[in-house]
């Protein structure tokens, strides 16, 4: 009986970790978009000085919210939003505007995609 | 490569803890479901193991969570006959009297060289004298000989009983170590352990084994000195 109680705890924990982890990714994913929505407004407005320190803010954020998602999502589709967040700043600066853009659209994708592959819904499970 | 190395030995811990949670029938004679869950558990572990870009809990998560679904699962198999049918499935019969069940074969898929194999691992040579011979849920097979080919006991030669030869001699010395549970169960007192190898003009640290019943009958194999000169192995 005491190994039942000890299942039946082990499986109330790991359904909580499994729910707070899905949870928290949600969170994540809404706060990102919505910097990364400001970040393309303010840039397409033309004030990219305001974009760029929206981007930095950006970056702050991702790397904060990283550390605690490496945990529990593959380790690729983490580096590479890491990767296309350090690109945006200088396509900002220096690059061609509709290059920032599309880079920007290509980092909301990868934030979705995270999300996407996460949630236990049919498409993900069969 | 430190992380493989750590990953490993967290893996080595949460699976030692679960097959100890799953319990002694893991180790031995696995049920259908117990090897897929065995089978399972071993494959989990080793993709997070061998690939470090797969987080350490998308190995430890499906791990528990097998283990807990499976403890359930037996414990819900005690308390409910149907399903154990159903999980575990039904011993068969597939010889009686000294005759094969052809069509339970079939069923099975059991071909005659593994019957017979499981036989003779049985002692049974000669298919007419099984009584009855049933295929467990294990996959082992259980046979019961007719009268004419049981092996001769005590009781079929009406021998008087003897209630102390009915207890196993039991290891009270293990390399040096008094195990006083087995002195318990053998009825016999720590004086008398330490009298009986003060007779033999040796101490328990210098026995390797000692063995012992119920009637104080013992043997002592002491314990041999390897040279570090003799016991460095190789030629």
């Amino acid at each position: 009986m005491k190994r039942v109680v000890i299942s039946l705890a082990i499986l109330v924990l790991m359904t909580a970790v499994c729910v707070t982890g899905l949870l928290y990714l949600r969170g994540v994913k809404d706060e990102l978009l919505i910097v990364l929505e400001q970040i393309r407004t303010t840039a397409e407005g033309g004030d990219h000085d305001r974009a760029a320190d929206l981007i930095a803010e950006f970056g702050q954020l991702w790397r904060r919210r990283e550390s605690v998602l490496i945990r529990y999502i593959r380790h690729h589709q983490i580096d590479e939003i890491t990767i296309t967040v350090a690109r945006l700043e200088p396509l900002l600066r220096n690059g061609d505007i509709a290059e920032f853009l599309a880079e920007l659209t290509k980092t909301v994708r990868l934030v979705e995609q995270i999300w996407a592959s996460e949630i236990p819904n049919m498409t993900n499970i069969f | 490569m430190s992380i493989v190395m750590v990953r490993t030995v967290v893996l080595y811990i949460v699976i030692a803890f679960s097959l100890r949670i799953m319990g002694k029938r893991q180790l031995g004679e696995l049920q259908p479901s117990e090897l897929a869950v065995t089978i399972l558990i071993s494959n989990i572990a080793t993709l997070p193991i061998e690939d470090t870009n797969i987080p350490l809990m998308s190995g430890l998560i499906p791990i528990l969570t097998l283990m807990s679904f499976e403890v359930l699962v037996s414990y819900f198999v005690l308390k409910n006959k149907r399903l154990r049918s159903l999980i575990v499935g039904n011993p068969v019969v597939v010889i009686r009297d000294g005759n094969l069940n052809q069509s339970v074969l079939r069923e099975l898929r059991l071909n005659l060289d593994d019957l017979m194999t499981q036989l003779r691992l049985q002692g049974v040579f000669d298919i007419r004298d099984v009584s009855v011979a049933i295929l467990e849920t294990t996959g082992m097979l259980s046979v019961y000989r007719k009268f004419g080919a049981q092996p001769v006991t005590a009781a079929m030669m009406n021998l008087p009983d003897n209630p102390a030869q009915e207890f196993p001699p039991m290891t009270v010395i293990n390399d040096g170590i008094v195990l006083d549970e087995a002195l318990v169960m053998c009825n016999l007192r720590r004086e008398w352990l330490d009298k009986t190898l003060e007779e033999q003009q040796t101490r328990a640290e210098d026995v390797f084994l000692m063995v012992c019943d119920r009637q104080a009958n013992f043997t002592i194999i002491p314990r041999v000195q390897v040279s570090r000169k003799n016991g460095g192995g190789g030629r």
